[in-house]
């Protein structure tokens, strides 16, 4: 038995049992390595010795080991002593998510979208390194003491690249995504679901979709829509609902595709609430099947997956049962393992009630006609994520009937014309072509009518409008107006130049463009304003769009280095000067019994000095040695005077002097 | 005691390196704590040694043992600590090769002492009747002024100034600078980044502070605005504690 005052590998004392799950008790303990207080893992005596079991164990602790992140309850370490397998943890000291909500009724919203990108943060953390949660729930989310809040317990995070189709559909029911539930594949975008969930639960006080059991839960996930969280607290920003709807979307491609998208527009609602951006896209949409209908091998899957016996059921001791109950009340966190074992039970039945509907839906339909069956249970899963009428009092008892919109038969026959009334289907976010092959589809008379419209949220050349409305039970020949998208609204970008930076940031921020600074050397304008802006001013620039602003830092001022030019003939001179970036000064003539006439005989800055850029050097160029008795009467014309206004002795200046 | 804590990203970065930590109540042993971290280092490197660094040495302030000795040791032992775990994480991660933190941080005891431990050009300045800096420099352009080069008023616009001396980094094990100042009723305690002083002068970041001495929630806004409006070149960290009896 684990004991306060053991010692684990000579380095961790337990001081105190603080919870247990499934499979494993949590205890904390002083490490006196680093003098510090840690939460240990310890995976309990009677599973040490199945190897399955302590391969899980190890394989839970190795995927968050690489994980460190402020709202991820952090691994420090992994190991074993005398058959005993443990994992040490930061100990997080405060209260569970879900506790806090009890305690709260409903949060603020400012309160809970923190605490959403706090979570949302974490996920991203993870999710880049391809660990997914599967169990994003507030019983697992802490906010320790210090109001941080961290996403506590990987316990059956995987890797996201391994194969999950799986028998584990684990999570609890509440914050279950539909394609968990109904035991498919799931990713990075399962998560954004349960924390969509979560974020509609801080808000209300309510989970989405509540039941008599776990199964019509599951089933609620799978097929209805949730009441907008608006509805529940007036108090929720459009924004936010619109998040939550985003997240909660029935279709992952529809959801938020990663935590960062997701954070991005969190953020945005704390500081524009009534913004109407955040655009649930349909683009994901392929063309001609909107929905995705199951396929046999999945259907195969799921079957094989629910008979696939779960051994997690089995070992859930009625000790354990009863020392969470007690204990659960105190505990941060850590593992609810009655709510798990509760979870697994109910999921694998909602699994196993599931495959018992599509195998009826399949053997009634499929198997007789290929394109009225496909059709039809396509049909099912069209109205799943689409009917937002779905009526809510769904039992599982109900049967397959409950799937079945009263509307739509599942008769391939040809729609008849005239006053038979159709119902109109969604086609908003969908091309002009698709939309108008999915209309005619549904009814080939059809009149269909485009016009066209700015807009900021559905992107160009895609259906931004529809009327009638999607579900309206209009004649097989009414006219249909569709409204495509040309886009957002475009504006000329404003002229900063010239501004400081701060009035430039600030004026371009209150036109709704992005800014990013960058600096760089200007001859003209003076530092800390603007000298120029790409996309350039007058451009005609959509809302939202990233604007490169550049500030003058100045005129650069180079050094070079001045070349020795001494000895050298006045032209070459010249030419090495302005070769070096560096300007011809003043140049003086002197007489020189050493240097022949034409040649420099000194230069005012010395050689091998830094000098500023473009600055002027002056020199002294040789006349060659005083003539001190002139046998001619004239001097020489071709010798200029001193300073003189010779045009241009460098011009021509290899022949330009008689040598000595 | 009263304090408050801000942070903005500036107008020219595009990422706040900077973190920082304020608490008037108990942490741990202490009987309260303050601190800013400048963090260096590409891509997310600063963005992640300014933050971890804060985070580690809080967690071991809030979960050390009993027995502390000498508060400005026990801060030494905590940096050292932080400073060893940073090393470790930085040879983990080949990103994060490199990254590093300045580091300045602050406790007041009961009986008016302030204990401050500093590394890197962070810094720590006492407000009462005038502007005093606590903590000197560990940077190039102040070896430069100690050495005669250049003078001290030169050094905030001199274009080397954003080299760091010291920092707690990956390199080896940091030598930080400790002070312990008498404090008293009504002093204002000042830590900020090199983003905040390396815009405004200290007597102008004098007169901000003693206009708004009786909301020190505006003082710190108006610093940070101010510093963006001189260019906001860096990002710019503010913590503000006011003595109360």
């Amino acid at each position: 038995m684990i004991k306060a005052g053991m010692y684990i590998s000579d380095r961790y004392e337990i001081i105190d049992k603080v919870g247990s799950g499934g499979m494993a008790d949590v205890y904390k303990a002083l490490c006196h390595r680093l003098n510090r207080y840690v939460a240990i893992k310890i995976l309990k005596p009677e599973y040490s010795t199945d190897a399955s079991f302590v391969q899980k164990f190890r394989a839970e602790a190795q995927s968050v080991a690489g994980l460190s992140h402020p709202n991820i309850v952090s691994v420090y370490d992994v190991g074993e002593d005398d058959g005993l397998y443990y994992i040490v943890m930061e100990l997080v000291e405060g209260i569970t998510l879900k506790r806090f909500i009890e305690k709260r009724k409903t949060l603020d919203v400012k309160e809970a979208v923190g605490i959403a990108i706090q979570i949302a943060m974490g996920m991203e953390a993870a999710h880049t390194h391809h660990i997914i949660h599967r169990d994003i729930k507030p019983q697992n989310i802490i906010i320790s003491r210090e109001g941080k809040v961290k996403v506590a317990d990987f316990g059956i995070a995987k890797a996201a690249t391994s194969n999950t189709i799986s028998q584990n559909a684990i999570g609890s029911v509440h914050y279950l995504s539909p394609e968990q539930a109904r035991g498919g594949y799931s990713d990075e975008r399962s998560d954004i679901y349960s924390l969509g969930v979560t974020l509609y639960e801080m808000l209300s006080g309510q989970v989405p979709f509540a039941g008599d059991n776990s199964v019509s839960v599951a089933l609620l996930h799978i097929q209805s829509e949730a009441i907008p969280v608006r509805e529940l607290n007036p108090e929720v920003p459009l924004s936010v609902d619109k998040i939550i709807q985003k997240c909660m979307q029935k279709k992952p491609e529809r959801r938020y595709q990663t935590a960062a998208e997701l954070i991005v527009d969190l953020k945005r609602s704390v500081i524009n609430p009534e913004g109407d951006y955040v655009s649930i896209s349909s683009n994901a949409i392929v063309p001609n099947s909107p929905t995705r209908s199951i396929t046999e091998e999945e259907l195969n899957t799921i079957k094989s997956a629910a008979k696939t016996p779960a051994t997690h059921i089995t070992y859930s001791d009625r000790k354990t049962k009863k020392k969470v109950k007690r204990e659960t009340e105190e505990l941060d966190t850590m593992d609810s393992g009655l709510e798990k074992v509760l979870t697994v039970v109910s999921v694998l039945a909602a699994i196993a009630l599931l495959v018992l509907i599509f195998y009826l839906a399949w053997n009634l339909f499929v198997k007789d006609g290929d394109n009225g069956g496909s059709g039809f249970l396509s049909g099912i899963f069209n109205n799943n994520t689409e009917n937002t009428g779905t009526p809510a009092t769904t039992t599982p008892e109900a049967g397959p009937s409950i799937f079945v919109p009263e509307e739509s038969t599942p008769t391939p026959s040809p729609t008849p014309i005239g006053s038979v009334l159709v119902e109109v289907p969604r086609v908003i976010g969908l091309t002009r072509e698709d939309a108008e092959e999915t209309l005619l589809i549904k009814s080939p008379n059809f009149q269909i009518v485009f016009n066209e419209e700015f807009n900021d949220t559905v992107a160009k050349d895609l259906v931004a409008a529809q009327y009638p409305e999607e579900h309206s039970m209009v004649p097989a020949d009414k006219q249909i107006v569709l409204t495509l998208s040309v886009g957002p609204e475009m504006k000329e970008l404003v002229d900063v130049k010239g501004r400081d930076s701060y009035s430039a940031k600030t004026l371009l921020e209150n036109n709704d463009y992005k800014t990013e600074f960058f600096e760089e050397f200007d001859d003209v304008v003076e530092a800390g304003y603007v000298i120029r802006t790409e996309p350039d001013a007058g451009e005609m620039l959509p809302k939202g769009e990233l604007v490169r602003v550049y500030i003058s830092r100045g005129r650069e001022i180079k050094y070079v280095e001045c070349p020795d030019i001494v000895s050298r003939k006045q032209a070459r001179a010249e030419k090495m000067l302005t070769g070096a970036n560096l300007a011809v000064g003043e140049i003086r003539y002197e007489n020189s019994d050493i240097f022949d006439a034409g040649l420099v005989i000194s230069q005012d800055v010395e050689a091998g000095s830094q000098v500023e850029e473009g600055s002027e050097i002056g020199f002294v160029v040789s006349l060659g040695p005083e003539i001190v008795t002139t046998p001619e009467p004239t001097p020489d014309p071709g010798i200029p005077p001193a300073g003189g206004d010779n045009e241009d002795p460098a011009g021509n200046g290899e022949g330009g002097f008689p040598a000595g | 005691m009263q304090a408050v804590a801000k942070t903005d990203v500036g107008i020219m970065r595009q990422m706040n390196q900077d973190y920082c930590y304020a608490n008037t109540n108990e942490t741990g042993l202490l009987p309260n704590l303050f601190i800013v971290a400048d963090g260096m280092g590409g891509h997310n490197a600063g963005d992640y040694a300014s933050r971890f660094c804060v985070e580690k040495f809080v967690e071991l302030v809030r979960n050390a043992g009993s027995g502390v000795i000498s508060k400005l040791s026990f801060l030494e032992n905590a940096i050292r600590e932080t400073n060893e775990q940073l090393i470790v994480k930085a040879a983990e991660d080949p990103e994060l090769e490199g990254m590093g933190t300045t580091f300045v941080v602050a406790t007041v005891s009961e009986n008016n002492e302030m204990d401050v431990l500093n590394i890197g050009d962070s810094r720590l300045y006492l407000i009462n009747s005038e502007i005093t800096q606590i903590t000197e420099d560990h940077s190039l352009v102040m070896e430069m002024v100690k050495n005669g080069d250049i003078k001290k008023e030169e050094a905030r616009f001199h274009p080397k100034k954003n080299v760091v001396t010291r920092a707690i980094s990956a390199i080896g094990v940091v030598i930080p600078d400790m002070f312990r100042v008498p404090v008293k009723k009504d002093d204002i305690i000042l830590l900020c980044s090199d983003g905040l002083s390396n815009m405004i002068a200290d007597s102008e970041i004098y007169d901000i502070i003693n206009e708004n001495r009786d909301d020190l929630n505006k003082a710190s806004e108006v610093l940070i605005e101010r510093a963006n409006r001189n260019g906001g070149r860096d990002n710019i960290t503010v913590v503000l504690v006011k003595i109360e009896d």
